[in-house]
């Protein structure tokens, strides 16, 4: 009865009620987003990259580190040798060392040099290999696998011709014309920055580096990977995975302190969340002012509640007389408090979830951001819950109003 | 209607009552006063002499400071506020001035609420098409907005709300006042007809004395009052 007469009260009050429900809906929803895109970007984030034990490059900072190798963002300071990545492969408590070799890009892609190793051993999201949806690795030279957001932007197929240029712009004045590299495969989507990589072989990324004079002696001998004018003499960084989890700290003392190379390894997880709590403060100055917002709508909402006393003297009157309690006032503010939050809220999630649906393609082509459209996960309901009791307390004022008025209505 | 084994003598009956109002050092004394069942008594006044006052004690929204006020043999102003609420729901019909409905429900939402809050059953709809017809409206009105009826109509739904649970005690602070005479005339025999069907005891409070002449019998409020003040001074 009591749910029935709020809703009735509430349907009598259609433009105040219409403002304050849009107030409402809109704060639920900047709220609701920040907290979705956070969570979500903060596991797109850590899916990046999965099962690597160890990064080696050069010294530097281990989040400059883990930017180029992992995020293919910046530019690596210096390289290693390719004598260091053979000690690597070679050790004995390494299972298995993908090089990477990076600086050059094509239509502003990032260029990628690694061997077999990668297409083996790199992991993403919960130790999810690589895929091909099409084609396979490169068998020589000239071979290119591409991530799945660069087919399909760029629009190549197995068997077209593509040229990287030197350099990391999407225009470069020095075009490697005379080093075309063929598509052999396309990954299928990750989630994650390969999708934006062109995968060659550390001899091709010699080989477009070479003079004109030596490429074209390259280019006139069967295309292998074992021709001596383009083997690779370092490598921008390796990844490694160990025999045992147990020997990672050892190693990486090992390595910081080898001797024939100046190296720096570092422990992905480590910097990753040494990463994330960069980004956390802006994290958090979101969270400040959806919180705001949030708290201006229900202190909006307070005041539309208020602001019907006046005009509802009347009707509480009429309810005190048939033998409506104080109490029963005091309630009816609150469940038309809390009916109007939750028809926010449920409104707000459906919204929220219907905009990511939409944006979803768009946010992962232009930002790289992996969001998912569900919204229906415990968080969000952790969030709807919080509301719910903010909105409890803001009603309070007007429901103790009303109790006060409903005590002291004369006939 | 079913009425209790042992009928008490008095509907209401006010003892040593009296009422200080708040940030005011005018008081109201009542020192006895009783109004026998099924009476329908007319109480008259000017404005600002209590009558109101009055009504909202017998009600029990207001508390007498000392005095007891007891209904139908009942010490009600003894109760506790959440059972004087409940004792209200189910033996008094109150009807206003003016705005005795909530104006956003229909009419039958209007009635079905006044039986919910005595915690009766929900009237069927022949009881309110009775009750309706009783009062010469037509039976369409149920399911009209309370705000969409006209002053003298609502008059009379406020008349079929109070009396749905059918009280033994109805108040009735001026009516009709913001009714033409033709529709006072009407609105008055009807509430006396089913007054007198119901064996209900009603309080008719009004400034203007020509409507005496509907009731059994009429008091003017200084006669209950002013010898509470020689009394007690």
């Amino acid at each position: 009865m009591l749910m029935s007469f709020a809703l009735s009260s509430l349907r009598s009050r259609g433009k105040s009620l219409a403002l304050t429900f849009l107030a409402l809906l809109i704060s639920v929803s900047v709220l609701l987003s920040v907290e979705h895109v956070r969570l979500q970007a903060q596991e797109s984030f850590n899916r990046t990259v999965s099962d690597v034990d160890l990064i080696v490059g050069a010294p530097s900072g281990q989040l400059n580190l883990m930017l180029y190798t992992v995020f293919r963002m910046g530019s690596p300071t210096n390289n290693i040798s390719y004598a260091s990545y053979e000690m690597l492969q070679q050790h004995p408590q390494v299972n298995w060392a993908i090089p990477i070799s990076l600086g050059d890009a094509h239509h502003g892609y990032r260029v990628l040099g690694t061997n077999q190793q990668y297409f083996d051993h790199y992991k993403f999201g919960n130790k999810q290999p690589l895929v091909f949806s099409q084609g396979e690795s490169f068998k020589g030279v000239f071979g290119a696998v591409l991530g799945a957001d660069v087919a399909s932007a760029l629009n190549y197929k197995l068997g077209d011709d593509i040229v990287i240029a030197h350099g990391l712009g999407a225009v470069s004045f020095q075009n490697h014309d005379d080093s075309p590299f063929t598509v052999t495969g396309i990954l299928a989507p990750t989630g994650t920055p390969v999708d934006k990589t062109v995968h060659v072989s550390l001899q091709g990324i010699e080989a477009m580096h070479l003079p004109h004079a030596q490429l074209d002696s390259v280019l006139e001998l069967p295309d292998t990977l074992t021709n001596p004018a383009v083997q690779p003499d370092s490598v921008t960084a390796v990844m490694v995975g160990l025999t045992s989890k147990f020997a990672t700290f050892t190693l990486q003392r090992e390595l910081n302190n080898y001797d024939d190379d100046r190296l720096m390894a570092i422990l992905p997880g480590v910097a990753l969340t040494e990463m994330w709590q960069m980004m956390s403060s802006v994290e958090n100055l979101l969270r400040f002012i959806s919180l705001l917002i949030m708290l201006s709508s229900l202190f909006g909402l307070s005041t539309m509640l208020l602001a019907s006393m006046q005009q509802r003297e009347k009707e509480i009157a009429v309810l005190r007389i048939i033998g409506a309690g104080a109490g029963t006032i005091f309630r009816l503010i609150l469940v038309e408090a809390m009916l109007l939050a939750g028809a926010a809220s449920v409104t707000a999630v459906a919204l929220v979830s219907g905009v990511f649906a939409v944006a979803k393609e768009w946010l992962a082509s232009h930002y790289g951001m992996f969001i998912s459209a569900n919204l229906l996960t415990l968080h969000t309901a952790l969030v709807v819950g919080a509301i719910m009791l903010a909105t409890l307390i803001c009603s309070l004022l007007p429901a103790i109003d009303a109790y006060r008025g409903a005590i002291n209505q004369r006939l | 209607m079913t009425l209790p084994e042992i009928k008490p003598e008095q509907a209401i009956s006010l003892e040593n009552v009296t009422y200080q109002y708040p940030k005011s050092t005018s008081r109201l004394s009542f020192p006895q006063w009783q109004v026998a069942q099924g009476e329908r008594l007319f109480l008259y006044g000017p404005s600002g002499s209590g009558k109101t006052t009055l009504l909202n004690l017998l009600a029990g929204i207001l508390t007498p400071d000392t005095g007891s006020v007891e209904l139908l043999g009942k010490p009600f102003s003894g109760l506790s506020e959440g059972k004087r609420d409940k004792f209200r729901a189910r033996h008094i019909g109150v009807v206003f001035q003016q705005f005795n409905l909530v104006s956003h429900l229909t009419v039958a939402q209007n009635i079905a609420l006044a039986a919910h809050f005595a915690g009766g059953s929900q009237p069927g709809r022949e009881q309110l098409v009775a009750l309706i017809h009783a009062l010469q409206l037509p039976a369409e009105v149920l399911i009209k907005q309370a705000s969409q009826l006209s002053v003298g109509q609502q008059q009379r739904v406020a008349i079929a709300r109070a009396l749905i649970n059918q009280p033994e005690i109805l108040l009735v602070d001026e009516p009709t006042s913001a009714l033409d005479a033709d529709a006072r005339d009407a609105f008055m025999r009807l509430l006396t007809e089913l007054c007198e069907q119901h064996h209900t005891t009603l309080i008719f409070v009004s400034h203007d004395q020509s409507l005496s002449q509907y009731l059994d019998k009429s008091v003017a409020l200084s006669a209950i009052t002013t010898a509470a003040e020689a009394s007690s001074c």
